[in-house]
């Protein structure tokens, strides 16, 4: 078995207009290794979460023009709906963006996490469902009584968790992470990504992250990607991109984070937790 | 669901059936008219002739307490609606108020009920459906045929419905709600009773569906754009699940709220079709009622209208919690 996860190549997604197409991404490609942790930045509409999207196969409107996806060896692109929907979340899950209106308000916590066993066939006896859910939040850092109250009961960290909580549920090989901590203060967020390190170092999943937070991202992913204005621009060893940038834009965004030696200090002890 | 709320709930229900009864006293006598001097116009228009009709107008004024002062009238009245005793009716003589409202109650709620379950549940299906990207080309052109429909008032569609399908073809009967008073349940009386129903709960289907229909349509778009419907695809949920319990369960919210207002409106707009329907329910009464200035009468179905509406709205406000429990914080 390869070690390869997700082989991304050539990814063009076009959103037809009236007068001609509008390209969200143009011939992306990369590639993520088991455990591997990637990052994407770049500036709103650079086509991160596009490329997400595309993954998912959850584009509104949009649609994957030419390129090729595999995942675990597999070519994605041609599979069918059906198909597609078996896959997400038992081998590429998704922890969305926001978290505060991400949850179902009136099914409780459990329920929703108990839908994704069920619509990928796998079946509980009642207690023992219970105790699956119950670990599973545990392991995000919450209560297994958390799954009990409903979503409007739980403040906005504590959602991400869950959502965190879901998205390992069926042990995938491939986490997308698309600004999961964007809609949370600064405390919550640096733990919030501590606990998704954490679980995916257990599962051994590897991690795709898209921030707009260099510092926090270069912290807590080994290979960095930069995007603008459609294009896959840049990737490499996160130390090396910032080391030598090669782009203009990439140099752009570092140079934009102010006084980085301070920063980095204060990042670095928030990175601390996020490692171990 | 705490009991701070069934308690507001309760005393909210109470305090409309005070408000209505006050307001159901009210009315009647600030309306023109002499409801004795009208039983003896009646008399006198069959050109029967009336010996001492004064005489007869003082004694009814009598009997019916009318010309007590007004105050002592109301509390009269206050008491003996609470002991459900409405005093006689003047039109249906020596009958009284309650058990003229007793005969005809049961067809009017048999027949509402039935009908406004139906209108809300297909109803707000086909919304759901409307706005479903998932869903047939078909039901998508049904949207402009349901915008005409819930422009049409009740008892239009009523008319129409009478002339197409009893005049015009003959299917279903013109009236009534039976061919024999049903003395029993069996088969065959059941069949006879839903036969005769048939037209006027279809009138009450049609007129309402429009409705439910775009109501649902307008709340399931807003939910579909919800993040929590995005997360449910994601998880690789079957497309069923996903318009039943994510889409389609918010956005029933709204519609049963709106359920709750729609009530009183159905009681209301049934009158006219069940006049156009001969249907001996609650607003053929009150038509016979109104036509003779049957105040008693009058006082006694709005008394009823109000306590089953009141009723129908607490009943769904007690339901409600469970439906959105975010409401229990409240």
């Amino acid at each position: 078995m390869s070690d390869t996860v997700l082989k991304v190549s050539d990814l063009t997604v076009e959103y037809p207009m009236a007068r001609g197409s509008f390209f969200a991404t143009r011939d992306v490609g990369f590639s993520l290794q088991r455990g591997e942790r990637f990052g994407l930045v770049g500036e709103s509409g650079s086509g991160k979460s596009t490329t997400i999207l595309a993954l998912m196969r959850m584009l509104k409107g949009g649609l994957v023009s030419s390129g090729s996806l595999e995942l675990n060896g597999r070519e994605l692109t041609t599979l069918d709906d059906e198909e597609y929907r078996k896959l997400r979340f038992a081998e590429m899950s998704l922890v969305p963006q926001g978290a505060m209106n991400s949850l179902n308000p009136v099914l409780r916590v459990g329920a929703q996490i108990a839908d994704i066993y069920d619509d990928h066939g796998i079946h509980h006896g009642r207690s023992e469902r219970e105790g699956i859910i119950g670990d599973l939040l545990s392991r995000v850092g919450l209560a297994p009584e958390v799954q009990r109250r409903y979503p409007h009961e739980l403040s906005g960290g504590m959602k991400q968790r869950v959502c965190i909580a879901m998205s390992i549920a069926l042990k995938p090989s491939l986490i997308l992470a698309d600004e999961p901590t964007s809609a949370l203060d600064v405390m919550v967020q640096k733990q919030v990504l501590a606990t998704l390190g954490r679980v995916q170092r257990d599962i051994g999943a590897a991690i795709i992250l898209i921030g707009h937070d260099m510092a926090l991202m270069a912290h807590f992913v080994t290979t960095l990607g930069v995007m603008y204005r459609g294009e896959l621009i840049e990737v490499g060893p996160v130390r090396e991109i910032f080391a030598n940038p090669q782009h203009d834009y990439t140099r752009m965004l570092i140079n934009s984070l102010p006084s980085f030696d301070r920063q980095a200090r204060f990042i670095k002890a928030g990175a601390q937790e996020a490692f171990n | 669901m705490t009991w701070g709320y069934v308690f507001r709930r309760l005393a909210m229900f109470f305090a409309v059936v005070l408000a209505a009864t006050t307001i159901n006293f009210i009315v009647p006598r600030l309306a023109p008219g002499d409801p004795t001097a009208a039983v003896l116009e009646q008399l006198l228009s069959r050109g029967q002739q009336v010996e001492g009709a004064q005489d007869i107008v003082d004694n009814y004024r009598a009997r019916f307490g009318l010309d007590d002062p007004m105050l002592v009238q109301y509390g009269r009245y206050l008491f003996n609606s609470l002991r459900l005793d409405l005093g006689s009716s003047i039109s249906y003589f020596p009958q009284s108020v309650t058990s003229a409202i007793l005969a005809a109650l049961p067809w009017t709620i048999a027949l509402l009920s039935v009908s406004t379950v139906i209108a809300f549940g297909l109803g707000s299906l086909i919304g759901a459906l409307l706005a479903w990207p998932g869903s047939p080309r078909a039901v998508h052109r049904l949207a402009p045929f349901l915008m005409v429909l819930s422009a049409i008032p009740y008892y239009l569609l009523a008319l129409i419905v009478l002339y197409l399908l009893a005049i015009w073809t003959g299917w279903f009967p013109l009236g009534g709600a039976y061919s024999v008073f049903p003395n029993g349940f069996s088969l065959p009386v059941l069949w006879d009773l839903a036969y005769h129903a048939f037209l006027p709960a279809l009138s009450i289907v049609l007129a309402g569906l429009g409705f439910w229909a775009l109501g649902m349509r307008g709340a399931m778009i807003n939910v579909l754009g919800e993040d929590y419907l995005a997360l449910a695809e994601a998880k690789g949920l079957t497309k069923r699940r996903i318009f039943f319990k994510y889409a389609m369960r918010n956005a029933m919210l709204p519609q049963v709220t709106a359920l709750a207002i729609a009530l009183g409106t159905a009681a209301s707009g049934s009158v006219l079709v069940e006049v156009a329907f001969n249907y001996p329910g609650i607003g053929y009464l009150l038509y016979n009622a109104l036509r003779s200035s049957d105040y008693f009468l009058i006082q006694g179905v709005a008394f009823f209208l109000v306590i089953t509406v009141a009723f129908a709205v607490l009943v769904l406000d007690l339901l409600y919690p469970l439906l959105d429990p975010r409401i229990q914080r409240l």
